[in-house]
């Protein structure tokens, strides 16, 4: 990478980090701020949908499953057994993990739309436990009332992370931790590993690759951080139901991967901006918004099938040979 | 495509090539050597030890590596990332080394960029570094092709058709390039069809048709075989021809 283009990275993050530390104070709204936090908690799980969808290149109809797991595992341990929040969302995490790890370990031995569908089909098993599982999940009731997050350490010193504003830096730290993450993943000999798999899979093992173990690696990173998604949202809301199972949770992240640019790290968040800020800021305009989005969903796989974010870099990239014809080479 | 009681042996150092007509089993002989197919019988050794129910990847980590025919470089990274990418087996850090940007993490991306620049220097691919690999000339893909696999420090290359493609001064160099592989003291098995490149630089031969051995040895006591005269060339032919090849 050149040095303008370092610069430029490092500005663009900057200004992002600058815009999304200003936005809640520009939107003192409620419902915006509500929207604010959404966003966030979409950004998680679309980014965690992109390592599978976009690093080793398989499609997972599933993803709910792992989201829906997470807001439950939450939800149980601080509201019936009692663990304080703080505590509730990294073991969601871990939970979450480990079912990743089972799931994976059987479906990644599939590829293309068998491992879909297969995906599917234990989203579905886990979604239909949940409904039934009386006891532990009281069923389609839910919960509600599930405890607030809470910082500090209780009897001394608390904060109650409830307000919509604060929940947002709350949650904006979990997105920018969650991005590093990924970043240094991504950019390390385990992210070459991913993409030497989704690339060119029979020298990847011709090198000492062993495929499996990184397909199943890279699962479980995503499920955890689907969790983490998932216990975002059942302490913002502090009410779950086994709506949060159902394929609609499945299908948005997977649209907000695949238009925002897949294998990108900006793609994530455009898709997210795209399905889940602005079917919102449009609602007065009825269900004719949801005609716009399907026509814009068609555009974007007729036009820009790798992504508006690949696009976005083409752009650029093409921007700047035109502005300096010597640098042909570096393309 | 199969293999009938075909054994053949590669002493150290040496360079081996495997030749025979197209479906003679030669790519098949390479599957199974590295455990790309597994075999229904027979066994593999390496290096004294038997390999034969080990997957691919861990004969790849003994040492034991090989090329592709047209698949064995990642085309949409650049040069510099391919040979990068392909040494999986250098790297001793751990994903939690990667994601806290440990200090031993840092030691091992230095060190696989001293290895990757030092491979592509070797090969002449240097100036080429940032290409991205598709837009290489046909004749540097080859030569990527063989970086992936040097990459990864292996005591034995086999190369599945390198010259496939190249023009004559692209196969020259082609052949200069083996022998200096060689000479670092890398044992390497060959499948060619370029019988000027073969002839010239393998030490020994072993010659297949339709999944059997039928000769074996020195390459020119190969050219005036009359069996494999027969199966290049059709009875009743001069072997002055089949040196000529390619």
């Amino acid at each position: 990478m050149n040095r303008a283009a370092r610069n430029r990275r490092n500005w663009t993050r900057f200004l992002g980090l600058v815009v999304a530390l200003l936005l809640p104070i520009v939107f003192q709204d409620a419902y915006l701020r509500n929207i604010l936090v959404i966003f966030g908690i979409y950004c998680l799980l679309a980014l965690s949908l992109n390592i599978i969808v976009g690093y080793i290149g398989e499609v997972s109809l599933g993803h709910a499953a792992f989201f829906g797991l997470g807001g439950y595992a939450s939800a149980i341990l601080s509201k019936t057994v009692g663990f304080p929040v703080l505590l509730s969302i990294p073991s969601a995490v871990v939970i979450s993990g480990i079912l990743g790890l089972f799931i994976g370990y059987l479906a990644l031995r599939l590829r293309g739309p068998y491992f879909a569908i297969t995906t599917l089909a234990f989203a579905e098993i886990i979604r239909l436990i949940v409904t039934n599982w009386v006891d532990l999940t009281r069923g389609p009731l839910g919960f509600t009332q599930i405890p607030p997050l809470v910082l500090g350490i209780p009897g001394w010193f608390e904060f109650k992370v409830m307000s919509e504003l604060r929940y947002y830096y709350f949650v904006l730290v979990l997105v920018g931790l969650v991005f590093l993450l990924i970043y240094n993943v991504v950019h390390s000999p385990t992210g070459r590993t991913f993409l030497a798999i989704r690339e060119q899979e029979p020298l990847a093992r011709s090198v000492g690759i062993n495929p499996f173990r990184y397909r199943v690696l890279a699962f479980v990173i995503s499920t955890m951080i689907a969790g983490l998604a998932g216990a975002a949202y059942a302490h913002f809301f502090r009410i779950i139901s086994p709506d949060i199972n159902m394929v609609y949770y499945s299908a948005i992240p997977l649209m907000m991967v695949m238009v925002g640019g897949r294998g990108t790290l900006l793609g994530p968040f455009l898709g997210a901006l795209l399905f889940a800020v602005l079917p919102e800021l449009f609602r007065t305009a009825g269900t004719i918004r949801m005609v716009f989005f399907a026509s814009f969903l068609l555009a974007t796989i007729v036009y820009m099938p790798e992504g508006i974010a690949v696009k976005i870099q083409t752009f650029i990239r093409d921007w700047e040979t035109k502005k300096s014809p010597q640098e042909l080479g570096d393309v | 495509m199969a293999l009938r009681e075909v054994s053949l042996e590669v002493q150290p150092h040496e360079i081996l090539g495997i030749i025979g007509p197209n479906g003679a089993g030669k790519t098949t002989c390479f599957n199974i050597l590295t455990g790309f197919y597994s075999a229904t019988s027979g066994t593999v050794f390496f290096e004294g030890q038997e390999v034969s129910s080990m997957p691919m990847e861990k004969r790849a980590l003994l040492g034991m590596v090989r090329t592709f025919q047209h698949t064995s470089l990642f085309p949409k990274l650049t040069v510099y990332e391919n040979v990068l990418t392909a040494n999986y087996k250098m790297n001793a850090t751990n994903l939690l080394h990667h994601i806290f940007r440990s200090g031993a993490f840092k030691k091992t991306e230095r060190e696989l960029d001293k290895k990757a620049m030092e491979v592509l220097e070797f090969l002449g691919l240097r100036e080429q570094r940032d290409m991205m690999a598709r837009n290489l000339p046909y004749g540097s893909q080859r030569k990527l092709e063989i970086a992936n696999a040097l990459a990864t420090d292996p005591k034995l290359l086999l190369l599945d058709e390198p010259a496939a493609g190249m023009d004559p001064v692209e196969s020259q160099d082609l052949m200069r390039l083996i022998k200096e592989i060689q000479k670092r003291g890398i044992t390497i098995m060959l499948v060619e069809h370029n019988m000027k490149l073969v002839m010239g630089i393998c030490d020994r031969l072993v010659v297949l048709n339709y999944g059997s051995k039928i000769a074996e040895g020195k390459p020119k006591d190969i050219a005036q075989n009359p069996d494999v005269i027969n199966v290049y060339l059709g009875k009743k032919q001069d072997s002055f021809r089949l040196k000529n090849r390619g």
